[in-house]
């Protein structure tokens, strides 16, 4: 026996090494496609989680938010009514009308009194990062509500990255499969070259340049 | 029977044939074995998102309850406030309103403030309540939800995934057995043996490879499939 057979039957031998290496090469590539599948899902998982995170961070803050705010205003309208109060003694005693003018007093100090409390239980005012600088003057609510949502706006931002990867990894996945299925064709076609003798070779080397291009198809996707 | 003899072509045929049905039915095994490894992935990623649900909705009304203690513990301080500064004004009506006071609303607001608004470990030096304190205690009494951790879910689900590459590339080495001895089934003479040992070498490279990949997987699971 020699060692290679000659004529149609060595092309049949070159059919054959053609689909042992179409065998290999689909056999890389579902490793591929498996590789990018697992960092797609991962991305996905993330992508999930911190979404939920997130979700999550809002709600706290949305709580905290409201409290620090309705306790803020009710300071700031305990403060205003004490004022008004104060002020509208102060008319009263102008005009000689002393009728209401000690309620009204002791009004304006039971409103202080609710805004002193008030403040002294604010993060807003106590904080030194939002507490007015100077007595009576505005809290910095613009740093407050900064730093309110700062938690979730990070979060938010590694959410977008693991969406982004998982659009990228589950693109390469999917782009996988197409090659697999151009391989696939590629297989089709050395079959046919296996089973006729005539077109043998026409079929050997269109699979080839599917194989090829497949190949380079791959490449590609691996390298972008 | 001398060792030439022993390798005749037709024992040779039959010797490959069983080989590659050997190696088919270990890439099957391997195929089957990744696949159970992915699904196991694939369900502690999704015990972990599910744990995070979990996890999320117990702190979202923890901050709840703190904060709504906070409300009521602060009315509870400000309306007391209000009612010094009416039995301070020494006027008649606004004492007999802040004893009303004392005795109708502010009970009910330290009963719904509580504990926050009662205890004095809550309050900050500064005046503030110590909400994450009050947070880690509503925390601390769902033990069964603390001891979730989605965190160790997903390093879970990462072993395994890693392991999936891994397996993956043990059969990718197994196909590529079957090229060698697909080689030897179509050769001759010296070439077919030669085909026929490299595929024999690269399948056995393959499965002491799988089983490497196994056991290690296995020890760093402590023993879990």
């Amino acid at each position: 026996m020699n060692e290679t057979t000659p004529g149609p039957e060595r092309f049949k031998n070159v059919v054959l090494v053609l689909t042992l290496l179409n065998t290999i090469f689909a056999a890389l590539l579902s490793g591929l496609q498996v590789d990018a599948n697992i960092r797609a899902n991962n991305a996905n998982r993330d992508s999930q989680y911190y979404a939920l995170l997130v979700s999550n961070e809002f709600i706290r803050e949305g709580q905290q938010g409201a409290y620090d705010m309705k306790l803020l205003t009710n300071i700031i309208k305990d403060t205003q009514q004490s004022l008004v109060m104060e002020f509208t003694v102060l008319e009263l005693e102008q005009n000689g009308d002393n009728g209401k003018v000690a309620d009204l007093h002791i009004q304006s100090q039971v409103a202080q009194a609710r805004a002193d409390k008030g403040i002294s239980f604010s993060r807003i005012y106590s904080d030194p990062r939002y507490a007015p600088t100077e007595a009576g003057g505005a809290p910095n609510l613009k740093t407050y509500l900064a730093d309110q949502f700062q938690a979730a706006k990070d979060l938010a931002a590694r959410q977008n990255a693991a969406a982004d990867d998982y659009q990228k990894w589950n693109s390469k996945a999917d782009a996988y499969v197409a090659v697999l299925t151009i391989l696939a064709i590629a297989f089709f076609l050395l079959g046919l070259a296996q089973s006729t003798k005539r077109m043998r070779l026409f079929f050997a080397i269109s699979a080839l340049m599917i194989m090829l291009g497949a190949g380079l198809w791959t490449g590609f996707i691996f390298i972008t | 029977m001398t060792e030439k003899k022993w390798l005749n072509p037709e024992r040779m045929d039959v010797l490959i044939a069983a080989l590659i049905a050997l190696v088919s039915l270990t890439t099957a095994f391997a195929a089957w074995r990744t696949s159970v490894v992915g699904s196991s992935a694939a369900d502690a990623s999704r015990q972990g998102v599910i744990d995070s649900i979990k996890k999320g909705a117990s702190q979202n009304e923890s901050w709840r309850r703190a904060y709504e203690e906070a409300g009521y513990a602060t009315g509870f301080a400000i309306e007391s406030a209000a009612a010094d500064a009416m039995d301070a004004s020494g006027d008649k009506t606004y004492r007999a309103t802040a004893k009303n006071l004392r005795q109708y609303l502010l009970p009910s607001l330290q009963l719904l403030s509580e504990p926050l608004g009662t205890q004095e470990k809550y309050l900050k030096a500064d005046g503030t309540f110590d909400l994450e304190k009050r947070f880690a205690d509503l925390e601390a009494e769902t033990p069964d939800i603390q001891a979730l951790n989605p965190i160790d879910s997903f390093d879970l689900a990462d072993q395994y995934s890693s392991e999936q590459r891994w397996l993956t590339i043990g059969t990718v080495l197994l196909a590529i057995s079957l090229f060698w001895l697909g080689m030897a089934e179509i050769l001759a003479g010296r070439a077919r043996t030669v085909n026929l040992f490299i595929g024999l070498g690269v399948y056995l490279f393959g499965v002491v490879f799988l089983l490497i990949i196994e056991a290690v997987a296995i020890l760093g699971r402590g023993g879990v499939l």
